[in-house]
């Protein structure tokens, strides 16, 4: 997040990357774990850096046979460290005359997890569009406080199929709600329980090809979280393809406990917008949650346990 | 008067039919594209890999916890 307002806001720094590197962004905590030949390679390249320890977390610069040129974590936000190493590994750099070819007939899926065939790829966007906050003098917390969060969020083909319906699949909302209902504007978030979701009211009508969804949302969570919101949407499908997924949540978000760096004081205006993909993204990056079992879940729910809902 | 209702009724629909502003404007305000995003970010490893082969470029890693392109 402070990354993408900061560092790679920078015009000097973007022109560097496009011209003259391969530009490479994994997801860390499942690259580390990765048990193939592109998380030997990974692991491997990070390893050649000493300092910090407690952290694999920033920035390295390689070459594709895995010689580590630079590699550094701090400081963050950037205070031109970033322009001058590129600059400085470029001066030096000397291609390999050889580089070892890496096994890829095996691919750990556990780290490196594809949306389920047939799913449909959203994005989700995330942003306290107004909340008040502590005085500070950390630039980092200035910088991450009026970004936006981002995510992947996965429609799966029995859901789609539903949509071609006029329906919303309970499994759908249940997904959105407990896993991308979340205020990630400045780090990982905690997911919803299923408990945590108290009341749910959702009406679609169609409309001149377009399914319309209007609907109200109420989450809490036992002494910490609550969150408050209305749901506005727009569907579009042609046959069976999905061509637009335009949602809207917005609402009051409330925090007691910060689960990383500060919480708003009192309750901020939480805002999360929901849209299709891009033809040309690429579709392999996984919403956060893939790992968690309750992802693509579609029995046992709690959506059908309290969804109010009228078409 | 039947003629009126059904040019009514077809405004009517016409307006449910459009998006609010708030919903049209707030949704555009989120989605927008960021400036890292000009960057042609790779996200599978042998790719990267074989691109800097290729066009005899160095590799830059950027790796934060979570995926630093699609997540937080």
């Amino acid at each position: 997040m402070v990354d993408r307002a900061s560092t790679f806001a920078d015009d000097e720094t973007l022109e560097l990357l496009r011209s003259n590197y391969v530009a490479f962004a994994p997801s860390l905590t499942e690259i580390l774990k990765s048990r193939d030949s592109a998380g030997d390679f990974f692991r491997k390249v990070v390893n050649q850096r000493a300092e910090p320890r407690h952290s694999k977390q920033g920035y390295y610069i390689c070459s594709p046979d895995g010689t580590l040129i630079k590699g550094w974590m701090y400081p963050r936000p950037d205070d031109g460290t970033m322009k001058r190493y590129l600059k400085e590994a470029l001066a030096g750099y000397k291609p390999p005359k050889q580089v070892e070819p890496l096994d890829q007939t095996k691919v750990d899926r556990y780290a490196n997890p594809l949306p389920p065939e047939g799913a449909v790829v959203a994005e989700v966007f995330t942003k306290l569009v107004e909340a008040a906050w502590q005085p500070t003098t950390l630039e980092r917390f200035s910088l991450i406080r009026g970004g936006v969060g981002r995510d992947r969020f996965w429609i799966t083909k029995a859901e789609r199929l539903e949509l071609s319906k006029g329906a919303l699949a309970d499994s759908l909302l249940e997904r959105m709600i407990r896993f991308h209902f979340v205020d990630n504007t400045r780090g990982v978030p905690a997911l919803w329980q299923k408990g945590d979701l108290k009341a749910l009211q959702i009406k679609t009508t169609r409309r001149n090809g377009t399914l319309h969804v209007d609907g109200t949302v109420r989450l809490e969570e036992a002494d910490n979280r609550r969150f408050e919101a209305k749901i506005e949407g727009k569907i579009e499908l042609k046959g069976e393809t999905l061509s637009r997924f335009d949602l809207v949540v917005k609402g009051s978000h409330s925090a007691r406990r910060p689960e990383v760096g500060e919480v708003p004081t009192g309750a901020a205006t939480l805002a999360i917008a929901f849209k299709l993909l891009p033809s040309g993204d690429d579709p392999r990056i996984p919403p956060l949650y893939t790992w968690h079992g309750d992802y693509l879940k579609t029995d046992k729910l709690r959506v059908p346990e309290i969804r109010q809902s009228s078409n | 008067m039947t003629r009126f209702v059904m040019l009514w009724l077809a405004a009517v629909a016409t307006l449910q039919a459009q998006d609010t502003p708030d919903f049209t404007a707030l949704h555009a305000q989120l989605c927008k594209k960021e400036k890292w995003e000009t960057v042609a970010w790779k996200t599978d490893l042998h790719e990267s890999r074989a691109a800097a082969v290729k066009e005899g470029k160095p590799l830059f890693i950027w790796a934060m916890d979570g995926q630093t392109l699609g997540c937080t």
